[in-house]
């Protein structure tokens, strides 16, 4: 079976994962899983896995996606609790470093909104909320956004701030956006395109979003199509294809 | 010494007085206090407001049985089943009230409400139109500055729920209970709610708790009444026990959607309380 571009992001997402991080996941977040699965598994990357399911280093390989990923099931033989309160104290210490967050919209300042569209008093779609957005994003270093690579999603300006960008940029933390088209990462100068996934051309980047992306002069790479190893590790965390649910193709 | 505090599940429900604040353990679909849900859809007091940081299935449930006039999350979620569906639904046509907070926010103001002062500082959050809101309208959150170092900071105000409904693995009849596995905040939430509803999966002689093999999230100096209810967190989970019935859970979802969550609800009460 050939891999899909959510397999490619799951790929992309995982390579943002280094040695040292301490990496914490939240809800509904089958790509951040399997990123982090990938990422300690394949690429074989020394970092701390501490989640919404309060699971302090589960064996890795005993994780199995579920419909929730706040499912403590899903995340087996743990060594012990590490709760939310205590994840998120460590955040406030600046010693959460990488955090994974889903966005409805995404805007040039690397705002993200999860809290409605079309405005809070009479929203068009009243999305779930933020969780942790507006708290962490003051406060974590290394911070992965995943979207859907739409004109709509991508956009100039959300209709809401729920995560506040432009203080992460002020502050020099490494803001990065991976969609099921590309790698972004925001600059001073606002979002630039850092790697291509599979397939995928500079024009269709371009062309998805109504944001504007900027282009580095010489062109990007592309992130290299999944190895079996990959794609076997990706289909042992999740066989039913739960991740494809996210609809990244 | 502390008096028994057992009670029956419909005898607990009926203590939640209308109007009043209630917050729920556990988190989207894990260890929801289902029975005492159940419980106050048949029994239970209107015109509530819930509070907590991430509920799932519980919300919603309340929420579609019209017990609530006023909603306070940071995310409310159904996480691959979508959007909660009801509680999305009243929001968007303004059925409730609904006020987003953000998670380092309700844990901050849960604490503040646990330790018995007005309100407790937070980092982060700042840049977050979020904050305008929770000033403005709510007041709920201010901006405040280190007295020491002119750092800006959020003071978040105490959040103490009226009634907080817990579901664990064991509990005595005085309320001296334990919680294994993944907490969330629901030890804080015990500490700082006026009235705390507990329900176990075992009710155990105080006896058994002897000798230090456990760590007490409730004890009898926090606990109002306590319910037995086993398997009284389905169809959401109870490490360690059962695993969450995702199946049951498809069906209230496909249910809820069509705006016949209470159909799904009232088949099943039964399984539901326990």
């Amino acid at each position: 079976m050939a891999s899909r571009p959510t397999d490619h992001m799951i790929k992309c997402m995982a390579r943002l994962i280094e040695d040292g991080d301490v990496v914490y996941h939240g809800l509904t977040s089958p790509l951040p899983v399997l990123a982090m699965a990938l990422a300690r598994r394949v690429y074989g990357v020394d970092f701390t896995w501490a989640s919404v399911v309060e699971h302090l280093e589960p064996r890795v390989e005993a994780v199995r996606l579920a419909p929730s990923t706040g499912d403590p099931y899903t995340e087996p033989e743990p060594l012990g609790v590490l709760t939310t309160i205590d994840a998120f104290d460590l955040a406030a210490k600046g010693r959460l470093t990488t955090m994974f967050f889903g966005a409805a919209q995404v805007d040039e300042e690397g705002n993200t909104n999860l809290t409605a569209i079309g405005g809070y008093d009479k929203p068009r779609v009243k999305l779930p909320g933020g969780a942790a957005t507006a708290y962490l994003f003051p406060l974590v270093p290394k911070l992965i956004i995943w979207a859907r690579h739409e004109p709509r999603v991508l956009v100039p300006r959300v209709d809401f701030v729920t995560g506040p960008g432009r203080v992460r940029i002020e502050k020099g933390f490494r803001h990065l956006l991976c969609t099921n088209k590309a790698l972004i990462e925001y600059t001073r100068e606002g979002p630039v395109l850092r790697m291509l996934l599979p397939g995928v051309t500079v024009e269709e980047v371009l062309s998805n979003s109504s944001m504007r992306i900027r282009v580095p002069r010489g062109g990007v790479e592309t992130l290299d199509p999944l190895t079996p190893e990959e794609e076997k590790v990706i289909r042992e965390h999740d066989p039913e294809g739960l991740r494809y649910l996210q609809r990244m193709g | 010494m502390p008096s028994p505090k057992l009670v029956d599940l419909d005898y607990a429900a009926e203590l939640v007085e209308p109007g009043s604040s209630v917050t729920v353990s556990g988190i989207t679909f894990v260890r929801n206090p289902s029975a005492l849900v159940a419980a106050l859809v048949e029994r239970g007091a209107r015109d509530l407001c819930f509070i907590d940081r991430e509920p799932g299935f519980a919300l919603d449930v309340m929420a579609a049985a019209g017990l609530l006039r006023c909603v306070r999350a940071a995310m409310a979620s159904f996480e691959l089943y979508g959007l909660a569906p009801t509680v999305r639904r009243l929001a968007e046509r303004g059925e409730v009230e609904y006020i987003e907070d953000t998670c380092g926010a309700v844990i901050a103001g849960l604490r503040a409400g646990a330790q018995g002062v007005p309100f407790m500082p937070a980092r982060g959050i700042l840049g977050s139109q979020l904050l305008e809101l929770h000033e403005k309208r709510w007041g709920t959150w201010r901006r405040i500055r280190d007295p020491w170092t002119g750092e800006e900071l959020v003071a978040v105000r105490a959040i103490e729920p009226d009634y907080a409904l817990v579901h664990v693995h064991v509990s005595d009849p005085y309320g001296n209970a334990v919680i294994e596995g993944p907490r969330f905040e629901d030890e804080l939430k015990i500490r700082a709610a006026r009235h705390v509803i507990i329900s176990a999966e075992r009710i155990v002689e105080p006896e058994e708790l002897r000798g230090f093999r456990h760590t007490l999230s409730a004890t009898s100096l926090h606990v109002d009444a306590v319910v037995h209810a086993p398997r009284g967190a389905w169809p959401t989970a109870m490490p360690g026990l059962y695993r969450a019935d995702y199946e049951a859970i498809r069906g209230y979802v496909e249910a809820a959607r069509q705006g016949r969550a209470m159909e799904w609800v009232k088949a099943n009460l039964s399984r539901m309380r326990g």
